[in-house]
């Protein structure tokens, strides 16, 4: 693989590759090589899947409710803890 | 459409006033009942009279039982009627406090045991509720119009969002599902809160604000905006203009999740997505881990598949040309051709042949011919030309013909030979030619024949 490919991208490249073979429109050569494509792009989705990076934050706000800004303008997040005792 | 509209409105009173005429008809009647048959008597003409009723009041005396079941009573000025609100409907409905001036839909039942009456309550709403649904009505026209709610302007929702922002309050329930559900079926996610209050006044435009920020800043793929389903009242910060323009200018795809099913807000018509509640927003905005799994394994073995039928097909496509007619047997498909080239060196010989024979032929005519005109021929036909003419002359020589008796005369002077007696006349000399020798002589008389001139010497 060239380059590694967002899950998205993977997954459209996989649909596509199916598409390919599913008309015949490549050679029995060209189908090889796709399939292994496939294969290595399967087993990366799959890592991706599995890689469970979870992350929950809010957005930190004033008192006027304003975001709040770091140097670069961007706002600052904080990692969010749900307050479970609070009844809704 | 202003449901309450539809039905008669009741006051506790009137209520009453209905109620009571039944008691005092039992009253008058001769036979005794026991407490039960007069009670369930009662029952039945109250229960079927008051089937569905719409009764408007201020709640008092709430209370609710561990059960989830909320008792309290109704009252205006004059009178009150108790109300029971049983979980099953509590959970779907708004829930009142004390104080609340409300109009409760329900039916009239006769608790049997207390011998009491009640409103068994089907769904709560807040009085003035008509107004507020005035203004949504006349909202949603505009919008409308606008092309706010318009499908062709709908975003398509991200396949596998990277970033997931939501647009709710820090403390409700809501965060706390769609986190639930989240990691339920994808833990691998990011989650950025935009924590805004969710009713009350500003509500909306926190709730505005949060998504142009997340726009801003491009912080997520997808969003998710909502809260938990409420009252008309409380929904209300998701039926105002505020948020229906900041959905409306979102780049970023939003799925509203106001609610439960049947409450439909401005911002559910204008969302991308609208998810019936805030679970089914976090299930909308990802696939589920397993089925994600499952549908990459089905897509191996599709791939796998559709290679293998390549395969297959490539090999039979090349047997089939292995075993076809031509490659096992080359004369089947020559024979044709051999055929041919035979029949045409056959009769190409033929035509040769005949060819040389007609030439041969020719040959020999001409040979023939040539024969006619050799010199030996011409030779040999001269020589008989020559004996012949030999023999003619031979024939015709004179001197032949005078040894047979006959003479030649000539005039003597002009050796003239005389051919006719008109030549001679009396006393010519002529001179006579035989064989072996000349004799002269003098012509003595002339005699002429008639018929032929014929000369006497």
């Amino acid at each position: 693989m060239k380059k590694e490919h967002t899950f998205e991208e993977a997954y459209a490249r996989l649909e596509e590759i199916l598409e390919k073979i599913n008309h015949g429109e490549v050679s029995l050569e060209h189908s090889l090589s796709l399939y292994e494509e496939a294969d290595s792009l399967i087993k990366s989705c799959n890592k991706k899947i599995d890689s469970a990076e979870k992350k929950i934050t809010q957005l930190m706000k004033n008192r006027e409710k304003e975001l709040i800004l770091d140097e670069n303008g961007k706002p600052l997040e904080t990692d969010f803890i749900h307050d479970k005792d609070l009844p809704f | 459409m202003i449901v309450s509209d539809l039905y008669c409105h009741f006051q506790v009173e009137n209520l009453l006033k209905i109620a009571y005429p039944f008691f005092l008809m039992e009253k008058t009647v001769k036979n005794i009942h026991t407490v039960s048959s007069l009670t369930y008597q009662i029952k039945h003409l109250l229960e079927g009279h008051f089937k569905f009723i719409q009764v408007k009041g201020e709640v008092s005396n709430l209370k609710k039982q561990s059960s989830g079941h909320i008792y309290f009573t109704l009252k205006d000025a004059s009178s009150s009627i108790s109300v029971a609100l049983f979980s099953g409907f509590a959970q779907k409905t708004l829930l009142p406090k004390d104080g609340d001036e409300i109009i409760v839909e329900g039916e009239i039942s006769l608790y049997a045991p207390r011998g009491s009456y009640q409103i068994i309550a089907q769904k709560i709403s807040k009085t003035g509720t008509g107004d507020l649904l005035m203004k949504l009505h006349l909202l949603k026209e505009e919008l409308s119009k606008l092309g706010y709610f318009s499908p062709d302007r709908k975003k398509p929702l991200p396949k596998f969002p990277k970033k997931i922002g939501v647009v709710t309050s820090p403390t409700g329930a809501v965060i706390k599902d769609i986190i639930h559900v989240l990691s339920r079926r994808y833990p691998n996610f990011q989650l950025i809160l935009n924590p805004v209050a969710v009713q009350g006044p500003l509500a909306e435009i926190e709730i505005a604000k949060a998504i142009d920020d997340f726009n801003k800043h491009n912080l997520v793929d997808v969003m998710i905006v909502g809260r938990g389903g409420g009252s008309l009242e409380d929904l209300f910060s998701f039926n105002e203009r505020i948020v229906a323009d900041a959905i409306f200018r979102s780049k970023i795809p939003i799925i509203s999740a106001c609610g439960h099913e049947t409450d439909f807000t401005i911002a559910d018509f204008c969302a991308d997505v609208r998810a019936p509640t805030p679970s089914a927003a976090a299930e909308i905005v990802v696939v589920d881990k397993l089925a994600l799994q499952h549908q990459l394994q089905k897509l191996n073995e599709s791939i796998s598949k559709a290679i293998f039928s390549h395969i297959k097909q490539s090999k039979a496509t090349l047997s089939k040309i292995a075993s076809s007619k031509a490659f096992l047997s080359p004369y089947s498909m020559l024979s044709i051709f051999i055929q041919n080239v035979d029949e045409l060196s056959y009769s190409m010989d033929k035509s040769l042949q005949q060819v040389i024979q007609m030439k041969k032929t020719l040959i020999k005519e001409k040979e023939k011919t040539l024969a006619l005109f050799s010199p030996m021929t011409k030779i040999y036909r001269l020589k008989e030309k020559i004996e012949s003419i030999k023999e003619h002359l031979f024939s015709v020589n004179p001197s032949n013909i005078l040894k047979k008796g006959y003479c030649l005369v000539f005039k003597d002077q002009t050796n003239e030979l005389i051919t006719s007696i008109s030549q001679l006349q009396k006393d010519h000399r002529v001179q006579i030619k035989l064989a072996n020798g000349e004799a002269l002589a003098t012509i003595e008389t002339l005699k002429e024949n008639h018929h032929e001139k014929r000369t006497h010497i």
